[in-house]
């Protein structure tokens, strides 16, 4: 792909609270090409959320503290100013929730807080506005647009503000779209139109898509490349394909047999992953996932380990370094 | 599956309806009903996991509340080994509830925070009066490994726990009074992945161990795939697919059940998909739409689908569903 | 017991809390150790007498009687004196109030939240048409039937305080008996009984405390009102709050009956308010105390 237009590089959120100091996001470095669809993944608590969250600057800081760069093109994030960030919000970067319920100001119409979005970031005269509101209503697939700017969020399904939102974010052709977990509250066959939807929008506009979520059935229609997440750290980068069909880090194995498959009729247990998720205030020392692993050797208990590079693919786990071998023999 | 039509019939809902009254103007007079269950017959064998499917607002929890007699229902009767649940007394019917439990979506709402976890899991006892404090308590240190805690657990709040701990708590405490049917109310859906497949495999050895009878509803269909014996599909009240697991995934007949399925996400990038759109939202259940509910969003909807409504005809021995124009699937 | 004692010293605000209720009890228990003059003693000759280290030269009395240390009031009454003796009506009358007050809130509020139906349309009825009286209307109604006593004063605070506890145990009731938990146990075969009180109960006794506490400082001050109107304890019962209310009259000129009373009040308000902060968070396990 092409030169990327995000970067992320060794992204780590610190959050001091009453139970300590704990990093919710540890060195984390992903890139993003133009018209990518990057699927980020991973379970309650292993830093997906917040990550998305300080891409776009919408941590409270304090008390998080960010610390690495996120440049968009050739801009540092990090590094502007709140009033500056603001013009970058919902002109080059946007971001959709996952609860459409609560995401919209139930005393404004849709058309209001659409028209809104026109107003603050390229005004023009009124009659421009809703013009654009009523295509950007139609691209989103809304059936009869000019009515349904009138209404109120109540008045419409939870699948229809899921596409306001998404015609919210795309009003004003922002580069990337962050998309954390757009589909999880929604009933599957919504779900399928609104992933439809995203896709057919990254297809038109070239709209480069982070998707969180935490399916990874999502993750297999929707991503080009996955990174995989574990408590704060991607433990592991693939495109899709690669990433299904050849896991390498543990987690991602483990992750995937959990999951029942779509051809499977049970009778066969389902292959877990021991253990709980650990709390980012009591990770083990070395590698965060060493206790539920079931290859790890005492290695993987003293030191984090490093990313290691395989087969152009990228994988944060010790069965990966030259000194594997010598650790298994012993 | 001819093996599991032989055994002994556990629970027979017959009829089984719950309408929830909309209640408008100033006096409360009551113009119209929810239709949140409406007439259900559904027979569960011993020994088998009925899956109960759906999207939000189809009724599938109200359902399970309803047999259990959490909820009233309006009408219908509850046949569980041989009494009606529906005509039963206060007493009578606490007395059963020994024999029917129920695991909630919610670990964190469903254990009471101020109390200990070894008087969550000694209180079915005290509540029947099984036994003594002392022997509850015992009692409780037992389930306690059973569901592949340990013994540290006994003296903790809920709030230690993380939520599939937690699930575990609460599979320990309905598991408690060995009751012979178990309902599973969307039970793993707010779990992690990799928990929720704990939990999974926990149910279905506890299931096998203790030869229990479950009701499995979720929106989920890997989930409910891969512990069902038995699914049946509703769609706004009603059950519109009923049949073996195996029947029902390889050769679904409904229209609505052929797109529930092309909706799931698999987890495979190159899965063949050949998705079928539904059009539009789920009705509002107040005001359903006349003829088959369905036909609103049906692919395959002709004129007279808005007019008369379909009954549910078994198509093949034990495959039913509520399509007059099945084995026509939409291409 | 132990636990409960460490926990609090490890709050300090709750040892404070307590320590400032102890102060109090005790000076009202101890108060003829404290001071020799009784509370309607009248010392004529030394009337609106400022407090010891505020008493000029001319101010001091000159007969060989105790020294009023706190100075006197508008009849000469020896101020230290009624604010020690004054302190048992006025703190029997609040805890006492208040106590009432919850009891009756809470049976009321639990019956209408968790049986719903025609008993809470009952209850709730209730609540609004006393809530439709003005309060001074209600506690004149009151007096004039029952008439004036200390008893009668406890009564009226309780029934002027139940209906916010009834309207708020209602509200807690109605969000808890949907919790899965409470569902559970009556999946599980529990009585109502159980339910309620072992269920629900504990989980709604961090907004009783809450407002208990609040309520305490309320009843102190409506004490002071009906005594005001001539509705409350009889006239020869000292109270803070007759204190507070008399000295107003003299508040220019002798500021300090009013300001000592107000202290006690506001010291006595704050050791509760310390000492249920403390205990709420004792009573929640998430946290750990």
């Amino acid at each position: 792909m092409s030169t990327p237009i995000l970067t992320v590089e060794n992204l780590t959120v610190t959050f001091t609270t009453k139970y300590g100091r704990a990093a919710a996001v540890n060195n984390v470095s992903f890139d993003l090409a133009k018209g990518e669809k990057l699927g980020l993944v991973g379970e309650s608590g292993s830093g997906k959320s917040v990550t998305s969250k300080s891409i776009i600057r919408l941590l409270q800081s304090p008390p998080a503290q960010i610390q690495g760069s996120i440049k968009l093109g050739d801009v540092d994030l990090l590094s502007l100013t709140e009033k500056q960030m603001q013009g970058y919000r919902g002109n080059h970067i946007s971001m959709i929730f996952q609860e459409p319920m609560v995401s919209l100001n139930p005393l404004y119409s849709i058309g209001n807080q659409l028209s809104e979005i026109i107003r603050l970031h390229s005004p023009c005269p009124k009659s421009e506005q809703e013009k654009r509101v009523v295509d950007m209503l139609r691209t989103v697939g809304i059936p009869s647009p000019e009515t349904r700017l009138r209404q109120y969020p109540f008045e419409l399904s939870g699948g229809m503000r899921q596409r306001v939102m998404i015609a919210m974010a795309l009003l004003c052709q922002p580069e990337v779209l962050i998309a954390d977990e757009p589909t999880t509250a929604l009933d599957v066959t919504i779900q399928a139109q609104i992933l439809d939807l995203l896709r057919q929008l990254n297809r038109d506009f070239g709209t480069s898509i982070i998707l969180i979520t935490h399916d990874l059935g999502v993750i297999a229609e929707m991503a080009d490349k996955v990174a995989v997440m574990y408590a704060g750290s991607i433990v592991e980068t693939a495109q899709v394909r690669d990433l299904f069909h050849n896991p390498l880090h543990p987690y991602t194995r483990g992750l995937l047999t959990s999951l029942p498959s779509a051809q499977d009729d049970g009778g066969k247990e389902l292959v877990t992953i021991e253990g709980n998720v650990p709390s980012i205030y009591q990770l083990p020392p070395g590698c965060a996932f060493h206790n539920r692993c079931k290859h790890a050797q005492s290695i993987c208990s003293r030191e984090v380990p490093p990313t290691f590079q395989k087969d152009g693919r990228c994988v944060k786990c010790w069965m990966y370094s030259d000194q594997w071998e010598e650790e298994v023999q012993p | 599956m001819s093996k599991l039509e032989n055994r002994p019939v556990l629970m027979d809902i017959r009829g089984v309806k719950k309408w929830f009254p909309v209640k408008r103007g100033p006096l409360g007079s009551t113009k119209n009903y929810v239709k949140a269950v409406d007439d259900i017959n559904l027979t569960i064998h011993q020994g088998d996991t009925l899956g109960l499917v759906g999207e939000s607002g189809c009724g599938k929890s109200t359902l399970a509340r309803t047999i259990l007699r959490l909820i009233e229902p309006t009408a219908g009767e509850v046949i569980f080994q041989g009494e009606d649940l529906v005509k039963l007394s206060p007493a009578q019917l606490r007395n059963v509830r020994r024999d029917v439990q129920i695991i909630f979506q919610d670990p964190y709402a469903s254990l009471n925070p101020r109390i200990k976890v070894k008087d969550i899991l000694a209180e079915p006892f005290l509540i029947h009066k099984i036994c003594g404090r002392q022997e509850a308590l015992e009692r409780a240190a037992k389930l306690v490994n059973m569901v592949g805690l340990n013994q540290d657990s006994l003296g903790k709040y809920p709030h230690e726990f993380s939520g599939g701990q937690r699930q575990r708590i609460c599979i320990a405490r309905a598991l408690a009074v060995e009751p012979k049917l178990v309902v599973c109310d969307e039970c793993v859906s707010a779990l992690d992945v990799s928990i929720q497949a704990q939990i999974i495999n926990l149910l279905m050895e506890l299931q096998r161990k203790l030869d229990l009878t479950l009701v499995f509803i979720s929106h989920d269909l890997r989930v409910v795939r891969h512990i069902s014996s038995h699914v049946a599909v509703l769609y706004l009240g009603k059950i519109v697919e009923y049949a073996p697991k195996g029947e029902l995934f390889a050769s679904p007949q409904h229209p609505y059940t052929q797109a529930l399925l092309s909706a799931m996400p698999i987890a495979d990038p190159d899965a063949q998909r050949s998705r079928i759109h539904l059009e539009g939202d789920l009705p509002s259940p107040i005001n359903q739409p006349s003829g088959c509910s369905f036909h609103t969003r049906c692919p395959m909807a002709r004129e007279g689908c808005s007019v008369d409504a379909p009954a549910l005809v078994e198509i093949t021995p034990g495959h039913f569903c509520r399509c007059p124009y099945t084995g026509q699937a939409a291409d | 017991m132990k636990e409960m004692f460490s926990s609090m010293v490890k709050s300090k605000t709750g040892l404070i809390g307590l320590m400032i209720i102890i102060l109090v009890l005790l000076s009202t228990v101890a108060a003829p150790l404290i001071t020799s003059w009784s509370p309607n003693d009248q010392d004529v000759m030394n009337k609106l007498l400022p407090p010891v280290w505020s008493q000029t030269e001319e101010d001091r009395p000159s007969s060989d009687e105790p020294a009023h240390l706190l100075g006197t009031d508008q009849l000469g009454r020896d101020t230290l004196a009624r604010l020690l003796y004054g302190s048992r009506v006025t703190l029997l009358v609040a805890f006492g109030g208040a106590f009432f007050g919850v009891l009756v809130g809470v049976v009321m509020g639990a019956l209408s939240g968790y049986y719903g139906k025609w008993v809470d349309a009952v209850i709730m009825r209730l609540v609004d048409i006393q809530l439709s009286f003005p309060f001074t209307l209600l506690a004149l109604f009151m007096a004039a039937v029952l008439g004036s006593s200390i008893l009668n004063v406890i009564i009226i605070a309780a029934i002027s305080g139940w209906v916010r506890y009834a309207r708020m145990i209602r509200g807690e009731f109605l969000s808890l008996k949907e919790m899965e938990y409470v569902e559970a146990i009556r999946a599980m075969g529990g009585r109502n009984s159980r339910i309620i009180f072992r269920h629900i109960l504990p989980n709604v006794v961090s907004p009783i405390i809450v407002l208990a506490t609040l309520e305490l400082a309320k009843i102190v001050l409506m004490e002071a009102a009906l005594s005001y109107l001539g509705m409350g304890v009889p006239v020869t019962v000292p109270t803070w709050g007759r204190m507070l209310s008399e000295a107003r009259t003299y508040i220019n000129s002798a500021p300090w009956l009013a300001i000592l009373p107000g202290v006690m009040i506001s010291l006595t308000v704050l050791g509760v308010n310390l000492l249920g902060d403390w205990l709420r968070d004792y009573l929640d396990p998430k946290l750990d105390v």
